[in-house]
């Protein structure tokens, strides 16, 4: 089972960068999420599977569908630009490969576990609430900043509306 | 086996997404959509750490990912549409201002 979601996530992660079509891009990142919640579930993390789907696919694949409506693109935009970047880009891949490779044989030890008979919904909330509540508050401040600026960058500059300009309105010698 | 099939191919899912990035000549919402996919093989590989070596920071490093991932979406994709309203397009060539 987990040999079929991990062939399927590897095949629509490549078919998500070959497809001609922006729309059918974010449908198989939603296909790849999918895969990837059921592999959490493989591993006994259904907290965290639960949580992907309802925030990955029900907002941010949303969000992804709503900006490609919003824009006008076309789909068979496959000019071969920038194909000057090509050699520093392949010389790149290797060196990528090459270190990940390099790390395949090594004996990588941790000493320290906290894990003791409980489920993942347990395990995670008795660290969060107690000694990581710091990191909590700083990933909900984050998200608050990350949607008052998405909310200011949308808006769209109105030219014709009046504002008060309170210190040339209350001057002795205003124009 | 599970873990270190899952761990494989999630660093294969890493190496293909970095390959995309690097060979993507259509539209910078490949490149966010990418990125999503880099982030999703990162949190597969922590789940596997949690697995084998039963520690639970693992866990919480992938909240933590799932909250940055999030809002840098949405920052990144308000900043995508305000760009396609100063300019009009998306294309990676209309990104050449200062001839790079």
């Amino acid at each position: 089972m987990t040999m079929i979601l991990c062939f399927n996530m590897m095949i629509t992660s490549l078919i998500m960068s070959t497809t001609k079509s922006t729309m059918y891009s974010a449908m198989w990142l939603m296909m790849a999420f999918m895969n990837a919640a059921l592999l959490l579930t493989m591993l006994e993390m259904e907290f965290l599977a639960i949580l992907m789907m309802i925030v990955y696919v029900g907002a941010i694949a949303m969000l992804f569908l709503f900006a490609i409506m919003m824009l006008n693109l076309d789909s068979m935009n496959n000019t071969h630009e920038n194909t000057n970047l090509l050699p520093i880009s392949m010389l790149i891949m290797m060196m990528l490969t090459l270190k990940t490779l390099e790390q395949t044989n090594k004996n990588h030890t941790h000493t320290m576990t906290s894990m003791e008979n409980k489920n993942n919904l347990e395990n995670m909330s008795t660290h969060m609430y107690s000694n990581y509540s710091s990191w909590f508050m700083m990933s909900s401040m984050m998200l608050l900043m990350s949607m008052m600026a998405a909310m200011i960058m949308s808006n769209k500059e109105q030219h014709t509306t009046i504002k008060q300009q309170l210190f040339t309105q209350l001057q002795r010698h205003s124009k | 086996m599970t873990h270190e099939l899952i761990s494989t191919t999630s660093i294969l899912i890493i190496l293909i997404s970095i390959c995309s990035i690097l060979l993507n000549f259509r539209n910078l919402i490949i490149l966010l959509i990418t990125i999503e996919i880099i982030l999703l093989a990162l949190c597969l590989i922590l789940s596997t750490h949690t697995h084998t070596l039963l520690l639970t920071l693992s866990t919480i490093i992938i909240l933590q990912i799932l909250t940055i991932a999030a809002a840098e979406t949405a920052i990144g994709l308000s900043i995508l549409i305000t760009y396609y309203r100063t300019r009009g397009t998306i294309t990676l060539k209309s990104l050449s201002l200062l001839r790079g």
